[in-house]
């Protein structure tokens, strides 16, 4: 289980300053919308902190357009809600160079790219994206027997945690689904793996130990499902992580709230 | 009740060997994994399927007297290491390129099945991302999946002489909008 509670909060309580901009074309009206700011967490997904933006741009579009769903964009590449803030931020990392910040995004309501975003009418969308990433994660790490023995206010928890942003009221149900349940290790360890610069997300099967009972390195497993990369940098959290961190307390403590690992290869 | 990957690609290719014999339009397909290269096979199928119009409640016709419309469908079967199970992921559009919505989607739900459905519709059929293209599609919870192989007494050590993929497809078809020909129930499992 997850001892290092102070590694738990410091990435509960990560931030980035984001600068809100409408889109250019789709201002109606004279007077151009004021940019608007927001201190937005790392681990929480866009929809649930998106109100307050949507609210602010919303009357400066043409009143026909005001019932679209409001989209993100940067750099002209449409942000994927599905996945947490701060793994949309990392992904434009390069060459160690990070975007500048605050997080200059553009808002739009006309032109919903349906081809490469998931429709999210409701708060439902959400819940049910995040709570299956979860499910799909318990799988992996006990082939399901703790997540699916919960009860359903125990789900609400989760839920409701990352919702009202509740580290205490997060992890009193979250800590169960991160103790192994066979000696110290995971069945396996639920990673996304992406390469910087990209919005592609590959997964594999991923083992905590080796079929001679040594724990895998981060190192070990990048030079495993990597090959040909030479000695790449490997970012979570903004954080460039050692090369010799076992997988599994990364696991434990460097999840994502699905109870993923998301990894940028850099 | 998981199935090993082996085992999909066995079942896999005996689906398509009898889609080809009656000309079903199931097409084996490979994905190259962007990280060690490794091929993986599924399933694609592409249909235009008549869906009623009134379960769409849509505008997408010209012509107001007909009562069935036609919807581009895409189906693609993967197998899905987490659950060690077949996945199926799905597209619908309407023939101007419009992808249909989710609630049209589940209002296209077979209607014995769509009482169950509808009281549980987030967590049986949503959109997600495609594991191999990245872009949305429609998916119905793969805890489903493990839970029909499990109703249809799939163990993978079994030897079966029907095939287990053909029979969860067929299960769960009503689903998800597919229509399947009744030849793939005569059928016993050549291997």
């Amino acid at each position: 289980m997850a001892n290092d509670t102070e590694i738990l909060h410091y990435l509960w309580n990560g931030k980035l300053p984001v600068c809100f901009q409408l889109d250019e074309q789709e201002i109606h009206g004279i007077q151009n919308p004021e940019p608007f700011y927001l201190m937005v967490p790392r681990m929480s997904y866009f929809p649930l902190v998106c109100d307050k933006v949507k609210k602010h741009f919303v009357k400066h579009v043409d009143p026909e357009k005001q019932e679209m769903e409001m989209w993100l964009e940067f750099k002209n590449i449409p942000l994927k809600w599905n996945n947490p803030i701060g793994v949309l931020y990392d992904l434009f990392t390069i060459n160690d160079k990070q975007v500048d910040l605050p997080w200059k995004i553009t808002v739009h309501f006309d032109n919903f790219p349906e081809d490469q975003l998931l429709r999210c009418s409701c708060r439902e969308s959400v819940e049910s994206n995040f709570m299956s990433s979860m499910k799909e994660a318990d799988m992996l790490k006990h082939r399901s027997q703790v997540f699916s023995t919960m009860q359903r206010h125990q789900h609400n928890q989760l839920w409701t945690g990352l919702l009202n942003d509740k580290f205490d009221q997060f992890w009193s149900e979250n800590k169960k689904l991160m103790e192994p349940s066979e000696g110290s290790y995971f069945k396996h360890i639920p990673i996304h793996f992406y390469r910087s610069g990209s919005s592609v997300m590959t997964q594999t099967l991923v083992k905590p130990v080796s079929d001679d009972g040594n724990h895998i390195t981060l190192g070990e497993l990048i030079k495993l499902n990597y090959p040909s990369l030479d000695n790449p940098k490997i970012f979570t959290h903004g954080i460039c992580i050692p090369h010799e961190t076992p997988i599994q307390w990364m696991s434990e403590h460097m999840s994502y709230l699905d109870n993923f690992l998301h990894l940028v290869i850099i | 009740m998981s199935m090993t990957c082996q085992q999909f690609v066995e079942y896999a290719a005996d689906l398509k060997n009898h889609s080809d014999l009656i000309d079903d339009g199931w097409n084996l397909c490979q994905y190259q994994c962007p990280m060690n290269g490794s091929l993986i096979n599924y399933l694609v199928k592409k249909k235009i399927q008549k869906k009623n119009k009134s379960l769409l409640k849509s505008i997408h016709s010209d012509s107001l007297m007909e009562d069935k419309i036609p919807i581009v469908c895409e189906y693609h079967i993967l197998y899905n290491p987490s659950y060690s199970c077949p996945d199926v992921f799905f597209n619908m559009w309407y023939t101007d390129g419009k992808l249909l919505s989710l609630e049209h989607v589940w209002s296209l739900v077979h209607s014995f099945l769509k009482q169950n459905v509808v009281h549980d519709k987030w967590n049986a059929i949503t959109q997600e991302m495609h594991p191999f293209s990245n872009t949305p599609f429609f998916r119905l919870h793969p805890c489903k999946n493990t839970h029909v192989l499990k109703m249809l007494g799939f163990s993978p050590k079994n030897n079966y002489k029907f095939n287990p993929l053909i029979a969860w497809l067929s299960t769960i078809s009503p689903l998800i909008g597919l229509e399947m020909h009744l030849s793939y129930g005569n059928k016993e499992l050549k291997s």
